[in-house]
């Protein structure tokens, strides 16, 4: 009787990096044949088109740049918190309360009225003052269940959740109340951020804005250096791994919670921040209801798929970025072209769920000894 | 006794198994007879318990096969295992705590496909109980027993499992010396049935005292076999050790260890006064605890596993509230100071379980290391961390591929290994050490006592030392408390300890 065996064993080696991008383009690739199948079989659309829609979206920044830079921000803010074990599932409340703090400062603080004298360095230093509130305030969010965790021994998770339909409520409050526009042809919102409080346009790339791309630049950067190369890091590291050795060893663990859930809830404000200076220029009412993207949670997908290595933070970012864009993409050209009760909605979510096994069963392939066995 | 009639039950073929940076089993073999009582010898990280895993299915060999009962399979996996009647039972007891011992071991039976009634399984657990001489309830919940009693639950799981072949991975390091004995002739109360038990030790007085075979394993081969007739502990440690096995392990002074001074300064470093404690089941662990250990003083707690030498520990070190009375240290109060302020005035901790206390498995060595550092920038320096690291690594014969290998990579031998270097090293003014010589060999366990004493009587380090065997806390201290049902019942000078009193007051 011969017998067929598979047997799988985790390598013990040191973190892999250099395959990933290969790993990506099979897992992209891959995703892009299933799906294109997928639609000839029903509507027998030709590849020419298909593929167009493709490379419309690789081609075009808009679909990608713009969500990449945030989703690798906010990655960055709940991978850091993953490394302590601090389920930030509420990055979507900080980012919300960073594009508050930002408004506020450029709009009713007593900085903003520097903003009209058109002075290009007072504008800078508003900006930055913009940036650095709305990371505080999103700290803020995150070091309160944080300190339910730390003190109380509440479970993080709920309480997060909980803290993102306080930050929809308190931003569509104040959109709708104390900082309601006036300009806004009847609709609720707030007025557009003046002229000078607005990030800087890269020329040539109409949907870079200079000082996204840096932050989120430094904050891979620092990310990374904080977690390997400082005490600090070490900490949240042994947080995450052993609570009672980092005890034993006479280490404040209650300390360590908080100094991770703020550092991750800052990193989360500041992309709210960038958000709201960079590309919204105001508050919309109603910002529960999808228009903040969602990024905030589409980055813990971003977390995940990174498998806890801030280096692979990047190319997890582009492959989340790109389903997200080229899935809408196809869907909008395909519309019309399918059957009646055929949605154009599942070829997108084929083409994603495709792509994401294979790169997480490539990922893992790669990470363990995979053998076929056979015995007689 | 040769069995050169009968089939071999299990038998190995030319296993070989690799692990990062170490050659973990090479072109291992090994036969096992019904029957037989077969112990497989070697210091830590040797390969044993690689070898036994193998056996159960748990780790798959890069090359060789498993032979049972006279089919030969390339690898097996543990339901498989089990299946074919191996059990392996591990060093530490995997149970769930929030369950009752019966609980526990249904719910062990169902995941290997036996179905069986609550009501079956009882009083199955109490006739093995009986049969071993124990005493354990069924019905007690798996958290509020000690490890020792956990343990002895993995055995029953095992037995229960109708094991033909028991693959025992250090299971009596955790027993004391009473239970060790019923347990030896439980063992041959199943060998009289034609079970196989595959017993893996580090101790050589175990495997003479139980084994019908012992088979050594040194650096992941095996370097002979000795049936009963041929037993000899200098033949068996030879073989163990290699050419350095010239060991004199039963001197009380160890060679080169510089002698002390004539009187003992008496300005106790630590100082427990009346201390009170709860310990994990709500009860009190300690009941008034009073000790005071000198500079340079190494002070032997003896005891029968769980009668308060974890929670003792604990308290030590910080990681446990004190509820009534005092702790000093060098004189200053740090009681329910917390494990940092405590930590930060010099005291060291060497605990049971490293992976547990006091290491991350999942960090490099060199993280670990830095994480027990004082003070130092915000900075981490990895190349002095990493030479460091390697020092540590040839100081005290760490077998570790590299300074970033994980903690958890290495064998449990290696971690301890590694934790008393990190600790001994750190320590200032005081070392807490819980029963840490449990999972090392002979030779290791030994340049640890000589090291500790080294330390001890050359730097002016206090040793709070606490362990179940009473040969090594004689071998080790300058003065033997008892320990038992959370008091000190007994503190000598070690001229004027007498084996039989201590003995009696620790079952008192």
């Amino acid at each position: 009787m011969v017998r067929v065996s598979l047997v799988v064993t985790k390598r013990y080696r040191e973190r892999m990096i250099t395959s990933t991008p290969a790993i990506l383009t099979v897992s992209l690739v891959l995703g892009l044949v299933v799906s294109y199948l997928a639609i000839w079989a029903t509507v027998g659309l030709e590849p020419a088109s298909f593929f167009a829609t493709f490379y419309q979206t690789l081609a075009s920044y808009s679909g990608l740049l713009e969500p990449f830079l945030f989703l690798t921000l906010l990655g960055a803010a709940i991978s850091v918190a993953f490394y302590g074990s601090y389920w930030n599932v509420g990055a979507e409340g900080q980012y919300v309360l960073g594009m508050l703090g930002a408004m506020y400062l450029v709009m009713f603080s007593p900085l903003s009225g520097t903003l009209l004298e058109g002075d290009r360095a007072s504008a800078a230093v508003v900006k930055l003052a913009a940036v650095i509130l709305g990371g505080l305030l999103g700290a803020l969010w995150s070091v309160i269940p944080g300190f339910f965790k730390a003190f109380v021994r509440v479970n993080e998770v709920p309480v997060l959740l909980l803290m993102n339909y306080v930050a929809y409520c308190l931003s569509d409050y104040l959109t709708g109340g104390p900082w309601k526009g006036r300009y806004t042809y009847g609709y609720i919102r707030t007025d557009m951020i003046p002229e000078a409080a607005r990030l800087t346009v890269v020329p040539g790339l109409e949907i870079l804005r200079y000082e996204v791309a840096v932050a989120a630049a430094a904050v891979l950067a620092g990310v990374y250096l904080v977690l390997e190369r400082t005490r600090l890091g070490l900490r949240i590291k042994v947080l995450g791994t052993n609570p009672v050795a980092l005890r034993s060893l006479g280490y404040d663990d209650r300390t360590v919670i908080l100094t991770v859930a703020a550092l991750s809830g800052f990193i989360a404000g500041l992309a709210g921040a960038l958000r709201l200076l960079g590309y919204d220029y105001r508050l919309p009412y109603n910002i529960g209801d999808g228009k903040t993207g969602f990024y905030g949670y589409t980055a813990i997908l971003v977390a995940w798929l990174s498998f806890r290595d801030v280096r692979l933070l990047v190319p997890s970012a582009v492959i989340v970025s790109a389903l997200n864009s080229f899935g809408y993409r196809m869907q909008l050209s395909l519309k019309g072209l399918l059957p009646p009760g055929v949605s154009a909605h599942a070829f997108s979510q084929i083409f994603i769920g495709i792509t994401l096994a294979v790169y997480t069963i490539a990922r893992v392939a790669r990470d363990h000894s995979v053998r076929l066995v056979i015995e007689r | 006794m040769f069995f050169p009639s009968s089939q071999p039950v299990l038998r190995v073929v030319g296993i070989t198994k690799r692990f990062p940076g170490v050659l973990a089993l090479d072109d291992v073999s090994l036969e096992l007879y019904p029957g037989e009582i077969h112990s497989l010898l070697g210091e830590n990280g040797s390969g044993k318990s690689t070898l036994a895993k193998i056996m159960a299915g748990i780790y798959v060999p890069d090359r060789g096969s498993i032979e049972v009962s006279g089919r030969s399979f390339r690898f097996l996996d543990p339901v498989k295992a089990v299946s074919y009647g191996i059990v392996y039972i591990p060093q530490s007891p995997s149970l769930v705590e929030r369950l009752t011992v019966a609980e526990n071991i249904l719910i062990a039976l169902r995941s290997y496909g036996i179905l069986s009634s609550m009501g079956r399984v009882k009083e199955a657990v109490a006739r093995r109980a009986r049969e071993m001489g124990i005493g354990i309830d069924p019905e007690a919940e798996v958290g509020k027993l000690s490890y020792t009693q956990k343990q002895i639950v993995e055995l029953l799981k095992a037995s229960l499992l109708d094991a033909k072949v028991l693959l025992l991975d250090e299971v009596t390091t955790y027993l004391p010396r009473p239970l060790r004995e019923a347990f030896y002739g439980y063992l041959r109360l199943l060998r009289s049935e034609g079970r196989t038990i595959l017993l893996i030790t580090h101790k050589v007085f175990e495997a003479i005292e139980v084994a019908d075979r012992i088979t050594v394993m040194r650096s992941g081969r095996i370097v002979g076999t000795v049936e009963r007739s041929e037993f000899d502990a200098d033949l068996v440690r030879g073989l163990m050790f290699g050419s350095s096995a010239s060991l004199n392990h039963v001197d009380y002074l160890p060679e080169g260890e510089p002698p002390r001074g004539p009187t003992v300064e008496r300005r106790p470093v630590i100082l427990l006064d009346d201390v009170w404690a709860v310990g994990e089941t709500g009860g009190h662990a300690l009941r008034g605890v009073s000790v005071e250990v000198n500079p340079g003083e190494i002070l032997g707690v003896v005891g029968i596993s769980g009668n308060g030498q974890r929670e003792l520990a604990e308290v030590l070190v910080g990681l446990r509230p004190v509820e009534r009375g005092r702790y000093y240290l060098d004189g200053i109060d740090v009681t329910n100071k917390g494990a940092k302020a405590i930590r930060a005035s010099g005291v060291g901790f060497v605990p049971e379980a490293p992976l547990y206390y006091s290491l991350s498995g999942d960090l490099s060595l060199m993280e670990n290391l830095a994480l027990a550092e004082q003070g130092g920038g915000p900075v981490l320096s990895l190349r002095p961390l990493a030479a460091r690291v390697r020092e540590l690594i040839e100081k005290y014969g760490i077998a570790a591929a590299s300074p970033r290998t994980q903690a958890k990579v290495l064998s449990g031998g290696n971690v301890m290994r590694f934790t008393i270097a990190r600790e001994l090293e750190s320590a200032k003014k005081a070392l807490v050490a819980l029963n840490p010589t449990r999972s090392l060999d002979e030779r290791f366990a030994l340049s640890f006592v000589k090291a500790l004493r080294r330390s001890s009587r050359l730097s002016g380090l206090s040793v709070v030392y606490i362990s179940e065997s009473l040969d090594e806390v004689l071998r080790v201290s300058d003065r033997v408390a008892v320990i038992n049902s959370g008091r000190i019942v007994g503190v000598y000078s070690r001229e004027a300890a007498e084996r039989e009193t201590l003995e009696k007051l620790m079952v008192m």
